[in-house]
């Protein structure tokens, strides 16, 4: 008997021949017995020590700062190489008169090439007249989603935006009505952008929302500032979501805390709590339950962008584990991972369908679309099914 | 988790997408923490060590060979990060050669129990399976596919930790 092999038979590693010939000799042998007993107490000693290690990692790896990626081959996302060499699309068109502007300089530094001979009034279909090159460091994030290209006024400048455009500093960004965004910033923070909601990004940290609602996902760092209704909302890191309807205003905390500041009032926001800023009253904090929004909003960004179903489901999925590791997750949403890892997106449909006092109603339209789709194609989905 | 979410995850990383790289530190992080951990004197310098690991990994990841290795590939730039640290160490603190022996074996911090100094000064390979094991949470087939030895080592590997570690607390408190 070696020492290994009684290593081995503690730590579970052997096959069950060995286990059941070690198990014979443990009967036979009282100093193998004592062996294995004081490799038992330290085994126990060492469980004992690294109890901890899950949460400890998790804390370190929630402090992990990833950086934007500099692009050297291409990216999905990165193709338009505007985002990488701070070259960007300009669209110039004159906001009330409709007419075309031949160049327009909307920020110091920003050259643009004109090209006059195009002329457009309607703004909804605006004309590309010219590209500009801007700074490198005016350049302080990107557009890494979007459920459709929009375009969008920016002063005087009108700017279409799609995946992997870059957005600079100073910029203000309107989503039409019926479409979503996701931004990512140089900082390493992320912000999504609701239906109908229009904001500026004033500073690399710093955020005024006019209208509409925001999510933000901030990195660790200075504060990062959302300015909206008078207030100040500042995220040392953290997910919060901040909504500025016409009738309502509220912040929500997902994860981490933020400080909410209103005159001379601050109130500090914890996760899964929420504080109303309507009417110009800043409210009392108070906890809400809603956890399962932020990852529907995740979902039907993706549908609507239209990413292929495995794609989707990989995202989803990746998303899921990493929450089931690194947080712990219900038993719902534990059989859903479970469901998820088995790459089956009809599952994934079905969850939503039947989540839906959960769901917004764009998610359950997607679950919808799926079902539908897959209903569509019988012989196609028992087929993959068969496959597994 | 399918062997085969870290592989697609690693390729759309590959792809550029952040939010998918994300997903494998959260998935892997801990074992590269671990690899971390048995280089470093103290957690602080493994925090250190994992951050600049994972920003290496990120702004590299497009030179990965084969995505369906990622985790040990990640492991690897953990342990040249560590090293590379450790030798900056040596230049800035020109240590006389015995403490730098002593600061790679893992000097024991004040304070700290009997069981981690016991760990902490055990020789490098040895405390890498410890960490990987009890740290990691991995079995021997996952450790020894990290460290790019065969399983057999590892289990010698872990087999020697322990008895060194036994030596080193019988005369302690809580000796075993």
């Amino acid at each position: 008997m070696t020492n290994e092999k009684l290593n081995a038979y503690l730590d579970g590693e052997l096959s069950d021949p060995e286990r059941r010939d070690i198990e014979l000799q443990l009967e036979r042998d009282p100093n193998l017995r004592a062996e294995l007993e004081q490799l038992q107490s330290l085994d126990g000693m060492l469980r004992n020590e690294y109890k901890q290690s899950p949460a400890i990692a998790e804390n370190v790896i929630s402090k992990l700062t990833i950086p934007e990626r500099r692009r050297t081959h291409a990216a999905w996302f990165a193709l338009p190489l505007a985002a990488a060499a701070g070259l960007v699309l300009g669209i110039l068109i004159q906001k009330n008169t409709g007419e075309t502007t031949p160049a327009q300089t909307t920020d110091p530094g920003t050259k643009l090439v004109s090209d006059s001979g195009k002329s457009e009034t309607n703004l909804k279909t605006p004309i590309e007249i010219a590209s500009c090159s801007l700074p490198e460091h005016q350049s302080i994030g990107m557009l890494t989603l979007a459920t459709a290209p929009f375009s969008t006024i920016d002063g005087k400048l009108a700017r279409e935006y799609k995946i992997g455009d870059s957005i600079v500093k100073g910029a203000f960004i309107t989503t039409p009505p019926d479409v979503r965004a996701a931004l990512a910033l140089g900082d390493g923070s992320e912000l999504r952008l609701d239906r109908g909601t229009a904001v500026e990004i004033t500073d690399r940290r710093q955020l005024t929302i006019r209208s509409g609602r925001v999510w933000l996902r901030s990195a660790p760092g200075e504060p990062f500032v959302i300015l909206m209704n008078n207030a100040r909302v500042e995220s040392p890191a953290g997910e919060t979501i901040c909504s500025v309807q016409p009738d309502h205003a509220a912040v929500e905390q997902y994860k981490g805390s933020v400080s909410v500041i209103f005159g001379q009032e601050t109130r500090a926001v914890k996760e899964y709590e929420t504080v109303d800023l309507t009417n110009g009253v800043l409210g009392v904090v108070r906890p809400f339950f809603t956890d399962p929004f932020a990852t529907a909003w995740l979902f039907e960004l993706r549908v609507l962008a239209g990413m292929q179903d495995e794609e989707l489901v990989l995202q989803v999925n990746g998303y899921f584990e990493a929450l089931r590791r690194t947080k712990g997750i219900n038993p719902i949403w534990e059989a859903l991972a479970l469901e998820m890892a088995s790459h089956s997106k009809l599952a994934i449909a079905r969850f939503y369908e039947s989540n839906q006092s959960h769901l917004s109603p764009e998610a359950r339209s997607a679950a919808k679309v799926i079902l539908d789709r897959l209903a569509a194609e019988p012989s196609k989905n028992s087929k993959q099914n068969n496959s597994k | 988790m399918p062997g085969s979410t870290t592989e697609a995850l690693t390729q759309r990383a590959v792809r550029g997408d952040r939010a998918a790289f994300e997903a494998l530190l959260a998935l892997h992080g801990r074992t590269m923490l671990a690899v971390a951990r048995a280089r470093s004197s103290n957690s602080t310098d493994a925090e250190e060590i994992l951050q600049e690991s994972s920003v290496r990994t990120w702004q590299n990841i497009g030179k990965i060979n084969d995505t369906s290795r990622f985790v040990a590939w990640a492991c690897s730039i953990v342990d040249h990060v560590a090293r590379d640290r450790s030798r900056r160490e040596r230049v800035r603190e020109a240590k006389p050669l015995d403490d730098v022996s002593d600061r790679e074996r893992g000097p024991s911090e004040a304070g700290r129990n009997a069981i981690v100094n016991a760990v902490s000064s055990l020789p490098v390979p040895l405390r890498e399976v410890i960490e990987l094991f009890y740290f990691g949470n991995l079995t021997y087939r996952e450790i020894a596919d990290i460290i790019g030895k065969s399983v057999p080592t590892v289990n010698l590997r872990l087999a020697e930790a322990r008895t060194q570690l036994r030596l080193q607390l019988k005369d302690s408190p809580v000796a075993p």
